[in-house]
């Protein structure tokens, strides 16, 4: 055989593609065989994706979380993401028995390559890939019936991630506060630092949101987008927020309650898919009764927005990293100390967001 | 030493006002560089040869200083070697090296901060290498 005759199949630059396609495959016979596929149309920004399943009724899981992102009709150049229920439909792919992940969420080890890439949470047995060549995408879940409902977006993140880092956006673990001009300013940093309570206090006030926990951050213009409708509080916002406890579904997250609450049972139609970002706050709790702000370093910025935003979704390369640290080149910054009076703190916030970074007088 | 370039694979980094904010996501460290060394990091990063820079020099002290700066730099596996194809000074792009100014030879001040208590966080993917033999064999430690 001479060098010209030989194969040019290339088991490390192939194999990633087989992978990938073989998924796809059992997602295709199992249309084949039902004869069926529901489709819904959802929109996140520059983002536009359906979810497809062959089996009735398995997109209403995540039905409530999504629901404000669907659309009827598909934008520009949509993605094709193929869901299916490993459980119910069979699994018909070998798994393999070496230790591919370790940990929380991980990539397929060498089965990525600049335009295939996949996913393990071994956490909840749930493989998701997509190809950014062709826009389609699978995931297959081992069965997310044991998950609270309101969780049960939460494990598509990488997945959601990888598309959006296509557009120059990144899931980020921050809360938004957007006013009804469409500016908006974003919370990030570690638990317990007041984003949900600040973020439930402003729309309390009558000011929009993309919600308290995750949303998208990017843009050639500093901008965020929303990407859930689930709201968490720990049980003090109970006493803070009498009113919304009739929306509350407490839960236990590592030991710990909490309340969550739909976005459109407590606020109805103040959601903001979109918003122009005027600034990235870093809030603290304070102690005493007036909110302060000072201005924040990079390094604080990033502090505040990577590593959390890496824990939450972890990816399999440094994409959205390199977004944030644009978003906070791009974005003034301030750290916010909390006080316990919320006429000033709303006071404080209107401010930054008109640009005027002072700290009002008491 | 040869022209250097970002690791682009595996770290972040950033010029933000007068700080570059660097993330290695491989070691869960992250980096910040002030005054000169923000001059250095810009020309190291645009293709500069190291040569260039030392020839800007003022001194031997100082081209000792600039060569542990770098050095550290490649340790941390921030900086790597250039691709050939790529030196040199086609990709230097549109950066123009001027040297550093008098005011700039306070290179005792020249310093790279690392930080690591945000590794937990920052390390999300553990294993990521794999043996010579391809997937699905892991390299040994």
């Amino acid at each position: 055989m001479s060098a010209d005759e030989r194969p040019t199949w290339s088991y490390r630059k192939h194999l990633p593609e087989l992978f990938f396609q073989d998924q796809l495959r059992v997602f295709h016979r199992l249309r084949e065989e039902r004869g069926i596929c529901e489709v819904r149309q959802y929109q996140i920004g520059p983002v536009s994706f359906s979810l497809e399943s062959c089996q009735p009724g398995f997109l209403n899981q995540w039905g409530r979380a999504l629901r404000l992102l669907e659309v009827e009709s598909p934008g520009p150049r949509p993605w094709r993401i193929r869901v299916w229920d490993d459980e119910e439909a069979g699994w018909r792919f070998q798994r393999p028995e070496y230790p591919l992940n370790v940990g929380h969420t991980h990539r397929l080890v060498n089965l990525n390559t600049r335009t295939v890439r996949q996913f393990h949470q071994d956490w909840l047995d749930i493989y998701s890939g997509v190809h950014l060549g062709d826009r389609t995408g699978y995931y297959v879940t081992g069965g997310l019936s044991h998950l609270p409902v309101f969780e049960r977006a939460a494990p598509m993140r990488p997945l959601l991630n990888a598309l959006l880092n296509s557009e120059g956006f990144a899931l980020a673990h921050a809360a938004s506060l957007v006013d009804h001009e469409g500016r908006g300013m974003i919370l990030a940093g570690g638990p317990n630092h007041g984003k949900s309570t600040t973020t439930t206090r402003w729309l309390a006030a009558g000011g929009l949101s993309q919600g308290d926990d995750i949303c998208a951050l990017g843009g050639a213009d500093p901008t965020s987008l929303m990407t859930c409708q689930a709201m968490k509080l720990r049980p003090q916002g109970e006493e803070i927020f009498p009113g919304l406890q009739k929306h509350f579904h407490a839960f236990e997250e590592f030991d710990e309650r909490k309340n969550l609450f739909w976005f459109e049972d407590a606020f109805p139609g103040r959601h903001a898919l979109s918003a122009s970002v005027r600034a990235l706050l870093l809030p603290e709790v304070g102690t005493g009764p007036a909110t302060e702000v000072h201005p924040a370093t990079p390094l604080e910025c990033m502090r505040a927005l990577v590593p959390f935003s890496n824990q939450q979704i972890p990816t399999s390369d440094n994409l959205s990293g390199n977004i944030f640290l644009r978003f906070i080149k791009n974005v003034p910054s301030f750290r916010v100390v909390l006080g316990s009076d919320p006429d000033h703190l709303l006071d404080v916030l209107n401010g930054l967001l008109a640009g005027q970074p002072q700290t009002p007088q008491l | 030493m040869p022209a250097l370039e970002l690791n682009h694979e595996s770290v972040s980094a950033e010029l933000i006002d007068d700080e570059v904010v660097i993330v290695h996501f491989g070691t869960g460290n992250y980096y910040s560089l002030r005054g000169p060394a923000v001059t250095l990091w810009n020309a190291l990063t645009s293709g500069v040869p190291v040569e260039q820079i030392h020839e800007s020099l003022p001194n031997e002290t100082a081209q000792q200083r600039v060569t542990e700066f770098v050095n550290h730099l490649t340790a941390e596996e921030l900086l790597r070697e250039r691709a050939p194809e790529l030196v040199p000074a086609s990709a230097v792009g549109d950066f123009q090296w001027d040297g550093l100014t008098a005011a700039d030879p306070a290179l005792d001040q020249l310093q790279v901060e690392r930080f690591g208590d945000m590794q937990m966080l920052l390390l999300s993917d553990p294993i990521h290498e794999v043996d010579e033999s391809g997937w699905p064999t892991l390299t040994e430690e």
